[in-house]
């Protein structure tokens, strides 16, 4: 090896020796390596008697008797796929003509519900695609 | 050699390096992109190529940088030298691609020219943690593709060999560059011990690499000086050097290398006027000194190229006295004649 | 041949078998290098969000279209109830330039209905439109009408990122962090709304409008903070699906989090965003 060449690459290692490791050491000190937990926790409302639930890995749907009257729980467990999202009960195997209300966010949403509904159907109007329909 | 400049000079043995490349790069890409289907399938098709072809950019490129050292520490990785360069062009198309997508994914279809968002989009300059990383990936790309551009023989003809060997000692820094830009990029983001781990550990063995066969080499330099008497240096005894092969001695702070064939010495400058390989390292085949790089070929008496190549190299006068060997330190000028010295065989 | 005496010429056929066999097992190395490189960086990766961009396929909605201080179109879902969707341009820009035509034959579109086709951006209840050409907007009727006034909430703090909706609702992945920083800033400054998106203790995310004290847009004024880990204080305003939050850029903190994904929340019992859900739910 010409000495040129050696001299060269003895001051080229001796600057990265001590700039590398440094500047690596001092990017990820701060830095948080654990998995952060994803996974939401539910928070679940139910003061009452459970009538019937209904769970998937979107969704849990707890329909129950409390003193208020019928009420429905959907807790939305990963955020919605769904341009929009509209809560029916189903009548006779059809949307019923007026809606419980809108979902958008994650976590507990509940819907004072009439004692007959028994089946539900969660709509995307925009995109005019039902969602999920919830059968318990 | 040089003498028609065509873009590859093939032969089986490119061919089959060249193939291991293209296998071994599929074979990442391949593997990255099932991994990432299987595990993370909510991926998308820019995030999957950036990162596939960025990842993959980085081992070659520390596959690469393992070789020069290699080579020196044991002669039989001389292979993998002689083809580098096809290596390092490949990574370069990797990094390209990485590059390329990521300045169109995250600078283009902007409101200012992609290149000047770049730098301009995040100006934390004055900080570690949230300094502009990508700044750093296309400078390193920069490099890069000056070190692909300038790789074919043509250039190192037309630059002299000590700018084309500055520019492509470029690669260092190009490294640094690189091992920043995924500390304070990717690494704020996605951090996993794993993959610190292995670049971290990816660092260690090319700098311990590099850090043995400096030692060795200075060793090696300070075990060659010569003794001065009456305008002749003495150097060796004629029975240190092996048969067809040559014995390599410093003087007057040039190398040069003293061969031993068919009963005769010669002595010429150690380096090859290639790529600067250590011609002392070489072999005599066919009657001609061998460069052990790539094989460029110097006749022994008088340092010239045999025709219809030209490369000259200079050559050393010497003398025996019984068997120490003598060589005088004044270097003729390239090309010069000078009688090889009968010596007795061992 | 011993192995001292081996020598290689690249142009020469032979290879020693000395140097044969060091070969051979250098490139089964590089190939088990190869293996597990890339198995170990593909695996670690952040699990990816699945947000939705309807890149191939044109959806038409209708809706009142307001500028709060964004363009918008507030959308009657069913039964009154509404969707305000954020209409985007093409690439890093904001609708404006796909909505100087329809501007410049209505006069003013300000509270009209209007119809738009477009690409729909979505994910975790927010919805967005990426209109691609002047035409694909349309009047449906010259009345105006008049909306409701925004609710004001509180005042409050939070801590988040300041994200540019399109990437982070659909378009990229991952749409946030330092990674993305550059995405968006180039968004944000080419006129797309700034969102602080906050994560509580529960994982459970939630949006802000980010506008200036007088509710006016803040495009410029809050790029330096695109992408960071921020405390931000200001007030809480509510426009039916989406928050606003009328922020002084000069009150902006930066937080010793190092990434959004904190393993535990720094957030103390009076953690800022959890806090506000409750008073918000508290007032209503």
């Amino acid at each position: 090896m010409a000495s040129g060449l050696l001299k060269a690459h003895t001051y080229i290692w001796f600057v990265l020796l001590l700039a590398v490791p440094t500047l690596m050491f001092f990017s990820v000190r701060n830095l948080n390596f654990n998995e952060r937990n994803n996974t939401p926790v539910e928070e679940s409302e139910i003061v009452g008697d459970i009538i019937a639930v209904d769970e998937n890995p979107q969704f849990r749907t707890v329909l129950y008797d409390s003193p208020r009257g019928r009420l429905l729980e959907l807790v939305v467990k990963q955020p919605l796929q769904s341009a929009s999202a509209i809560l029916y009960p189903v009548v006779d195997g059809e949307r019923a003509e007026k809606s419980l209300g809108q979902i958008s966010t994650q976590g507990s949403h509940t819907f004072l519900v009439e004692d007959r509904f028994e089946q539900f159907q969660l709509f995307d109007p925009i995109k005019n695609e039902i969602i999920i329909e919830i059968e318990f | 050699m040089g003498l028609d400049y065509q873009w590859v000079l093939w032969n089986k043995h490119k061919k089959t390096y060249d193939k291991v490349i293209v296998f071994s790069m599929l074979l990442y890409i391949l593997v990255f992109v099932g991994v990432t289907l299987v595990f993370k399938p909510e991926t998308s098709i820019e995030t999957l190529v950036i990162r596939a072809f960025g990842s993959l950019a980085i081992i070659m490129l520390h596959v690469i940088l393992i070789i020069g050292p290699l080579s020196r520490l044991d002669s039989r990785f001389m292979p993998l030298l002689y083809n580098r360069r096809h290596l390092g062009v490949s990574m370069f198309i990797a990094a390209f691609i990485h590059g390329g997508f990521s300045l169109f994914q995250f600078h283009a279809l902007g409101d200012v020219n992609p290149v000047y968002s770049v730098f301009t989009s995040n100006m934390d300059y004055n900080s570690l943690t949230n300094f502009p990383f990508q700044v750093l990936g296309f400078l390193a790309l920069l490099i890069f593709f000056a070190m692909a551009a300038t790789s074919h023989d043509f250039y190192l003809k037309n630059l002299s060999t000590k700018t084309w060997k500055r520019l492509h000692m470029l690669v260092y820094l190009a490294y640094a560059l690189v091992i920043m830009h995924v500390f304070l990029g990717a690494f704020q983001q996605d951090s996993y011990v794993a993959t610190a781990l292995l670049l971290a550990v990816g660092f260690l063995v090319v700098a311990l690499l590099h850090i043995v066969t400096g030692i060795k080499e200075v060793r090696k330099t300070k075990a060659t000086k010569a003794l001065l008497e009456d305008g002749w240096l003495q150097v060796c005894q004629v029975s240190e050097i092996e048969e067809d092969r040559a014995k390599i001695f410093t003087v007057e702070k040039e190398r040069v290398a003293i061969f031993k064939y068919n009963g005769k010495l010669s002595a010429i400058h150690n380096v090859c006027k290639h790529q600067g390989g250590p011609l002392g390292e070489g072999k005599i085949i066919d009657g001609c000194i061998t460069c052990p790089w790539h094989g460029y070929q110097y006749l022994p008496h008088n340092g010239q190229s045999p025709p219809p190549f030209t490369e000259k190299i200079a050559a050393y006068r010497l003398k025996l006295v019984g068997s120490q060997v003598y060589i005088n330190p004044v270097a003729l000028a390239e090309g010069t004649e000078v009688t090889p010295i009968p010596c007795n065989h061992e | 041949m011993s192995k001292k005496d081996e020598f290689y010429v690249g142009y020469l056929d032979e290879v020693g078998t000395s140097t044969r066999k060091r070969l051979k097992r250098f490139v089964v190395a590089v190939l088990l290098l190869v293996l597990v490189g890339a198995g170990i960086f593909a695996f670690s990766q952040r699990p990816f969000k699945n947000s939705t961009f309807e890149l191939t396929q044109e959806t038409e909605i209708e809706g009142i279209y307001h500028e709060s201080p964004y363009p918008m179109l507030k959308v009657n879902l069913v039964d009154k109830q509404f969707k305000n969707v954020i209409l985007l341009g093409f690439g890093k820009s904001n609708a404006d330039p796909y909505l100087q035509d329809i501007k410049a034959m209505a006069g003013d579109i300000m509270n009209k209905k209007l119809k738009v086709k477009g690409n729909l951006i979505y994910y975790n209840g927010k919805t967005l439109i990426q209109i691609l050409k002047p035409e694909n907007v349309t009047i449906v009727s010259d009345d105006v009408i008049p909306l409701l006034p925004v609710k004001t909430v509180g005042v409050d703090i939070f801590e988040g990122e300041v994200i540019d909706p399109k990437c982070y609702f659909g378009v990229m992945k991952p749409g946030q962090g330092k990674i993305h920083r550059s995405c968006a800033v180039r968004c944000i400054s080419g006129g797309i709304p700034p969102v602080l998106a906050t994560t509580d203790d529960n994982a459970i995310s939630e949006y802000f409008l980010l506008t200036d004290l007088e509710g006016k847009p803040i495009n410029e004024a809050i790029l330096p903070f695109v992408g960071k880990n921020l405390r931000v204080n200001g007030v809480v305003e509510k426009m039916e699906d989406w928050y606003l939050l009328k922020i002084d850029t000069k009150g902006i903190v930066y937080t010793h989090k190092t990434n959004v994904y904190a393993a535990n929340n720094s957030c103390q019992s009076d953690c800022a965003s959890l806090h506000f859900r409750e008073a918000f739910a508290r007032s209503h």
